[in-house]
């Protein structure tokens, strides 16, 4: 709990940090993510946000802003750079705040929040979706196994889908009524 | 006693468009997050204006989009371990989109469309918001000044990234009507379908 409240903090001193004073924040907040789940700073290494630094701290000080410095005989902008060093860090600091702040989010607060905001039947939905995945799920092997041929005409294949769906659903409707019934 | 009938059928079949479309978040989501493939949101997103457009076809009542959108986000996040609040937040938001259009105006080809290709245009400010947060909004400059830099080393007169974010924009929401027009031919052909063959 007392994590929760401290990473609320880490994450809005992340956007309103100016960038002078970040240098004396960031470092110890990775260093907290770290030492608080290891499995949080998984996403340093993906090729995604590798690609965004890349850009951040290669293109940026080559494209924009005003040349200052030369390494290896390209003209850079320091300021570039520096602000790349500012946005990656930033990053390494807001994603797991949000990453471990969505994880400590439950779920049936969130099921409340969804019917109380006014969404119709969302209980009742909720609980079906659930009833009718097993069906779907039979429904969906057995119809790709006989009709994978189909699938040259998309519309029709998805069309003829849909309606076997539809029609087990309406048929199950009226199964559990004759059953109610009974 | 019918109009009770009628509203059970409703929920049911609101619930199995929720379940077809958890399943295919749950089994394409995860093949396409598996092969790192680049624009898996807007593939995902593609599908979901399909479904969305499908499914108001047979639940034309107002608020069934979103209950199918909020219960789909729900069930992913339950199914999901780790990170998967922007998932949720995409799929709730598409839901909105489809809900507002289609109770604005009514089911037809021509909001299909609409839907469509908002639908799709908001996968492409969602993935430029969430970088936005995660960066700085400040991202967005270095992209526009890359892009720029670009177009003079190729001797363009002006701005390229007028154009080709213009361009992008333009291919976004083109996607995004032929899988709105893709949704309505297909719910079109299942009520043909289900008329020809009745339970």
């Amino acid at each position: 709990m007392i994590n929760r409240y401290f990473i609320i903090v880490i994450f809005i001193t992340a956007f309103i940090i100016p960038r002078e004073y970040s240098i004396y924040f960031f470092p110890f907040a990775i260093l907290y993510f770290y030492f608080l789940d290891k499995k949080l700073l998984g996403f340093l290494f993906k090729r995604s946000f590798l690609l965004i630094v890349l850009i951040l701290l290669l293109l940026q000080p080559l494209f924009t802003g005003e040349k200052d410095i030369l390494f290896a005989g390209i003209k850079l902008s320091s300021e570039g750079f520096y602000n790349g060093i500012f946005m990656m860090f930033r990053a390494a600091v807001v994603i797991p705040s949000i990453s471990y702040l969505s994880r400590s989010i439950e779920i049936k607060k969130m099921q409340k929040l969804f019917s109380r905001i006014g969404i119709k039947n969302y209980d009742e939905v909720f609980i079906h979706s659930q009833q009718i995945f097993p069906i779907l799920k039979e429904k969906t092997k057995e119809y790709f196994t006989l009709h994978r041929k189909k699938i040259i005409n998309p519309i029709e294949f998805c069309a003829q889908f849909v309606a076997i769906l539809i029609r087990t659903t309406q048929s199950h409707l009226i199964n559990s009524k004759e059953d109610e019934a009974l | 006693m019918i109009k009770n009938d009628i509203k059970y059928s409703d929920i049911k079949t609101t619930a199995l468009f929720s379940a077809l479309w958890t399943a295919i978040e749950l089994s394409i989501g995860t093949v396409l997050h598996a092969s790192k493939i680049p624009f898996r949101g807007t593939i995902l997103t593609i599908i979901a204006i399909i479904l969305i457009t499908v499914s108001r076809s047979f639940v034309n009542y107002k608020g069934s989009i979103i209950a199918i959108s909020s219960v789909t986000a729900t069930l992913k996040l339950i199914t999901l371990p780790g990170f998967n609040i922007t998932p949720f937040f995409a799929i709730f938001v598409e839901g909105l989109i489809g809900e507002i259009i289609f109770s604005l105006f009514s089911y037809s080809r021509l909001t299909s469309l609409i839907n469509g290709s908002l639908t799709l245009l908001y996968t492409l400010i969602h993935s430029l918001i969430m970088q936005g947060v995660f960066f700085g909004f400040g991202i967005y400059k270095v992209y526009l000044g890359i892009i720029n830099k670009i177009g003079k080393e190729m001797n363009y007169n002006g701005e390229i990234s007028y154009l080709i974010v213009s361009l992008i924009i333009l291919a976004y929401l083109l996607l995004g009507a032929f899988a709105g027009w893709f949704g309505w031919k297909t719910a079109k052909r299942t009520k043909e379908i289900l008329q020809e063959n009745p339970l």
